[in-house]
């Protein structure tokens, strides 16, 4: 008897189908993956299994018998925990005060001492070590999931639900994770894990269930799969491989940055002698662990941050006293890594947020006034070019805080874009994006490459950074430590350098 | 002047004053910590502290009962603040908004009621509750006068001070209130029942409130004038943020407000020779610089005066 099964469930917003009649069975210690692009109703599907949405028709079973979860409080009460893909912690609370959060089985007086002393054990017992007296905003993201782990673990969930559990971690804590998750399914754990990534799967899942547009298309044995078949369900095509690049870049240099320093007191990273120059049509990827320096270096070329010593050309020209719009106008866009944060105005429509760039200059503004209309019609052309797909019937309307992750990012890309352009800074340019979306972004970036511009592409993925990079820049504690061509930009080569190993570091060591 | 200050019959005088004048200020302030704790911002306490006092008046004088004036406070409290409970709770509007509304609206409902009972003729003084010393604690030099030969409605605030702060601080339900406001979608995901929460807390609001506005009129004054409250539920809401949202620190930071309002009064008495209307902005001038010297860390709670709508994306 398998320990849940959905049957036919059903959920549509506004009109559209998020979950059209979907079926899934869990058996314990099993990993069951639920494969989808953004939108395809992975979220809402366990959205409903936790009680934080309503099921329009369907049913639940649970250890074989009907059950329905009103909240999440019924399903941690009936064993289910979930951890979300943005954590559900108190940051200004310490971890254990988060874990022992409205237990059930609390006294009204809490007794932290032992509840102290089973988180100790628990978090041992699963190698997830955390300090339970640690305040949750101090922890790094990685060990806020395992707080968020811990906390399920401790509500003695049979069942655990993760939403892209790797989107925030390192490659060092991918592989901790899925020991974890490996270790919890051998002792009869059922979890389930929500993903877009195809290896992930492929390493650490039993079973795989996709879906597309609201429907589940297909249920596979990992073991008999492989990923091409699973891309091939997830997005209806093999994944297109992209041809390395051909049109060499030119030699005259786009921009140019000599010896440029950001050195404040209280910066978190500061950039100490930066110097390198991006040629036109030339994609330079900027590798790096992340907090080294990379969103300091973005905001710096795009005069966010004005930087304390040395000179920034574009073009020969020095911008370097230039503020952020004058530095637009001569041709830098910006894809900012965090959408929601400075990419977009989350509250605002998608019209109004195209026009966040351009809205002082025709066409868009007639004799110092805004056009709504010309704002609309530039609207209308760039969501249709770049096929931003807004929910609902609210259209160009809708607040772009209801996109899902990857339409939010084709306008960004849509606004930053311009004809006028010469260098885009992207910054995880396909940060949380599914694969759909990743390859839309990418190709849009070759274009502007093939085009004669530049790109500086600053990636957490080293993957990324290799497939599309003329050369890649490595950055270390807030200085360039070499700049490989293609052909020297090896996985292990990036790797000793963004360790900090540089050329004349290993000599040293050797000798 | 200096000799005349120091004396001990002044600073008894000055310490006693001091907390007679904070204790309002207190009572409005844990209401509304209890409210911001889960994330509501009642700027409307002003209102809720008004509707106290008249209601406890009005209460009193009909039926020549303190503690009937004092349920009539209370509930005259809690019927501004579930106003804004429903606004802001049920109807997620804005809380900054429909606060200062509700304290214009207080403010011409309760002179209007005040007119049309009296129709034109002046009150008589209700009786006021009357003095408890306690034994010992009293006869302490400076602070037992001030702190322990007062009246009941005071002795209670300790208590509820006391309870407040072993609330947040030790038990089960007092941190789930207290995580509402920190992130109620946390909260809620961890089972927690996020609105019934807030209902609960914004009765507390109106109930302390109300309190807070009929101590002035039941301990204090005996009688009910327009707009009596004068800005107390602003500085109440000021000892919450100067309190670092503690009802220790709110405790202390509405005695700061109480000394400097004694203060300038004795110095209006002493007769020193600066004019009494640049003395009486002393307490307001001390609450702003308190307040830039409060500044650097953040402690307000991260969600406060952003509604919680379930199954919101």
């Amino acid at each position: 008897m398998p320990l849940l099964t959905m049957k036919d469930i059903c959920k549509s917003f506004s009109g559209v189908y998020a979950n059209d009649h979907i079926n899934l069975s869990i058996e314990e210690g099993e990993i069951h993956a639920l494969l989808g692009e953004n939108g395809a109703g992975k979220t809402t599907l366990v959205n409903i299994l936790y009680g934080l949405y309503e099921a329009d028709s369907g049913e639940i079973f649970w250890n074989g018998e009907k059950a329905s979860f009103r909240s999440p409080a019924d399903a941690i009460r009936a064993g289910i925990g979930m951890v979300q893909q943005h954590f559900s912690l108190v940051r200004n609370m310490t971890v254990l005060d988060n874990v022992i959060l409205n237990l059930p089985g609390n006294a009204a007086f809490l007794k932290r001492k032992e509840a102290g002393e089973k988180f100790a054990r628990l978090a041992a017992a699963h190698g997830l070590l955390v300090d339970p007296g640690a305040v949750v905003a101090d922890l790094t993201v990685g060990e806020q999931q395992r707080v968020e782990i811990l906390k399920a673990l401790y509500r003695n969930v049979k069942l655990l639900i993760l939403d892209e559990p790797t989107a925030v971690l390192t490659p060092q804590e991918t592989v901790n994770l899925f020991q974890v998750l490996r270790s919890l399914a051998g002792e009869g754990y059922a979890i389930i894990i929500i993903t877009h990534r195809l290896s992930e799967i492929m390493e650490v899942t039993d079973r795989v269930s996709i879906l597309r547009s609201g429907r589940k298309v297909a249920e596979l044995d990992t073991a008999s799969t492989d990923v091409h078949e699973l891309s091939r369900h997830m997005i209806g095509h093999d994944i297109d491989e992209m041809p390395p690049p051909d049109i060499p870049p030119r030699e005259a240099p786009m921009l140019r940055l000599d010896s440029v320093s950001l050195e404040r007191k209280r910066l978190a990273q500061p950039l100490h002698d930066i110097r390198f120059s991006i040629r036109k049509g030339e994609i330079l990827g900027v590798a790096g662990v992340e907090g080294n320096g990379q969103k300091e270096l973005a905001e710096v070329i795009c005069g966010i941050r004005r930087h304390t010593s040395g000179t920034i050309f574009l073009e020969d020209a020095d911008i370097s006293h230039l503020g952020v719009r004058p530095r637009y106008e001569a041709g830098i866009a910006y894809i900012s890594d965090d959408r929601q944060g400075d990419g977009l105005v989350p509250d605002m429509n998608i019209t109004e947020n195209l026009a966040l760039r351009a809205y002082g200059k025709p066409p868009m503004a007639r004799h110092g006034l805004v056009d709504a209309r010309a704002m609309s019609k530039v609207a209308a052309e760039k969501t249709q070019e770049y096929q931003v797909l807004a929910s609902g019937r609210s259209g160009a309307a809708t607040p772009v805080r209801l996109l899902s992750g990857g339409n939010q990012q084709k306008l960004i890309i849509a606004r930053e874009l311009e004809e006028g352009g010469k260098l885009i800074v992207a910054c995880q340019p396909t940060r949380g994006l599914d694969i759909g979306a990743s390859e839309f972004v990418h190709q849009k970036l070759r274009a502007w490459r093939d085009a004669g511009k530049s790109v500086l592409l600053i990636s957490a993925d080293l993957e990324e950074i290799r497939m599309l990079s003329d050369r890649v820049a490595v950055l270390f504690g807030g200085r360039v430590v070499g700049v490989l061509t293609r052909e020297e930009a090896s996985v292990q080569a990036l790797g000793l350098l963004m360790g900090g190993v540089t050329a004349a570091a290993a000599e040293g060591a050797g000798a | 002047m200096l000799h005349d200050i120091l004396t001990v019959s002044f600073l008894t005088a000055f310490l006693s004053a001091t907390v007679r004048l904070a204790v309002p200020i207190i009572y409005g302030g844990l209401g509304e910590l209890v409210a911001e704790k889960t994330g509501i911002l009642n700027i409307g306490m002003e209102g809720v502290m008004l509707s106290g006092a008249f209601f406890s008046f009005a209460g009193a004088w009909f039926s020549g009962s303190i503690l009937v004036g004092l349920a009539c406070g209370i509930l005259g409290g809690m019927a501004v603040s579930m106003l804004h409970a429903f606004l802001s709770i049920r109807l997620a509007q804005d809380q900054t908004v429909s606060g200062l509304a509700l304290n214009l609206f207080m403010l011409g409902v309760t002179s209007f009621l005040y007119k049309y009972m009296s129709m034109g003729q002046s009150y008589q003084k209700i009786p006021t509750l009357s003095e408890i010393r306690i034994p010992l604690l009293s006869r302490i030099p400076f602070i037992g006068e001030a702190f322990f030969a007062r009246d009941v409605l005071t002795y209670v605030l300790y208590a509820l001070l006391i309870l407040t702060f072993v609330f947040y601080k030790k038990t089960n339900k007092g941190l789930s209130f207290a995580a509402i406001g920190e992130n109620a979608r946390a909260a809620a995901s961890a089972g927690v029942p996020v609105h019934k929460y807030q209902y609960i807390a914004m009765m507390i609001n109106g109930a302390l409130g109300g309190i807070g506005g009929a101590f002035l009129v039941l301990t204090q004054l005996g009688v009910f004038t327009e707009n009596m409250i004068s800005g107390r539920g602003y500085i109440a809401l000021a000892a919450v943020i100067l309190g670092r949202y503690k009802p220790q620190g709110m405790f202390a930071a509405a005695l700061l407000f109480g000394a400097a309002n004694a203060l300038q009064i004795r110095l209006q008495v002493v007769g020193i020779g600066i004019s009494p209307y640049l003395l009486a902005i002393l307490p307001y001038a001390i609450t702003l610089i308190a307040l830039i010297g409060a500044v650097g860390k953040r402690s307000e709670p991260e969600g406060l005066a952003k509604p919680y709508l379930k199954g919101a994306r």
